[in-house]
């Protein structure tokens, strides 16, 4: 069977991509770097944008990373795309996915494996960022719901998310972003568990 | 023309703003007030070349909604735009 190709997308402070490119390849995805200026995305299945502090979040997570020329294209793309951490953030940004992902209720960073609920089971995923609280106004949670948006929660609230979420999914427009980091676990070797597989199946579930 | 821009934007009222709770326990912990509110904001100057001040008011409407605030957790207030030379 062809390999699904995926485009795992760079911008100046992205941190996550090495790790996002090396669990892709495990779980049998053929992934690629795609760069910032980039605008033709037809050659992928799937583009993906991973982890970090993408243009240093100055102003706001995600912010700017939302007037690149890759991310003006990924708008008009057709395939499956996947925000992971900062690409959450920017995914709602760009309001492909509804809400936005504001700084913890703590304020503090949080980096910890986290027990999450997933098709109803409990799994464990490592958690990293200081902005992944979830907050969508009542009108839009509403819809939210309306539409089984919701696709991953956290088991225990880590960071004053509304609802308890931790992961959307829009089936209409093929559009999923998580705030944990299903990437750092894939390898066994790295102690974190190995449920980061799961959500990588369900990726091509979902192509 | 060219004009300087003092712009600042706050999270909606209704938004938890947890570095605004966090400097309110600070102020109550240092006896300034028994139960101080406080938001945490942010701030930018711009300096900006327009026709005038309707082409102004046209560039900054764009740049406040689009770039320095996110409308749906976000207010912004324009402070000032003097022009300069």
């Amino acid at each position: 069977m062809k390999k699904i190709k995926a485009g795992v997308i760079v911008f100046p402070g992205t941190n996550c991509e090495k790790d996002t490119f090396d669990a892709l390849m495990e779980c049998g995805f053929n992934p690629e770097y795609i760069y910032a200026n980039e605008t033709n995305l037809k050659p992928f299945d799937m583009i993906i944008l991973p982890g970090g502090f993408s243009y240093g979040d100055y102003i706001h997570s995600g912010r700017i990373a939302k007037f690149s020329p890759v991310i003006n294209s990924i708008k008009n793309f057709n395939g499956l795309k996947i925000g992971i951490c900062n690409g959450f953030q920017i995914l709602t940004e760009i309001n492909l996915l509804p809400g936005a992902l504001l700084l913890n209720k703590s304020s503090y960073f949080i980096s910890k494996n986290q027990s999450l609920i997933f098709k109803n089971k409990k799994i464990s995923l490592p958690v990293a960022h200081r902005e992944g609280r979830f907050y969508a106004p009542d009108d839009i949670l509403k819809k939210i719901k309306e539409n089984n948006m919701i696709f991953l929660k956290y088991d225990t609230n880590p960071n004053g998310s509304i609802d308890n979420i931790a992961g959307l999914v829009d089936y209409k427009t093929k559009t999923l972003a998580l705030m944990p980091h299903p990437e750092r676990a894939v390898f066994k070797n790295l102690n974190n568990g190995c449920d980061g597989r799961l959500i990588f199946e369900f990726f091509k579930e979902l192509i | 023309m060219k004009f300087k821009v003092k712009i600042t934007v706050f999270q909606k009222k209704d938004v938890l703003d947890p570095k605004g709770e966090t400097l309110s326990s600070l102020l109550k912990r240092l006896n300034f007030d028994k139960n101080p509110v406080c938001s945490v904001g942010k701030y930018f100057e711009l300096e900006l070349n327009a026709k005038n001040k309707e082409d102004l008011d046209k560039k900054l409407k764009t740049i406040c909604l689009d770039v320095l605030s996110n409308p749906l957790i976000e207010d912004y207030e324009i402070l000032s735009a003097m022009e300069i030379k």
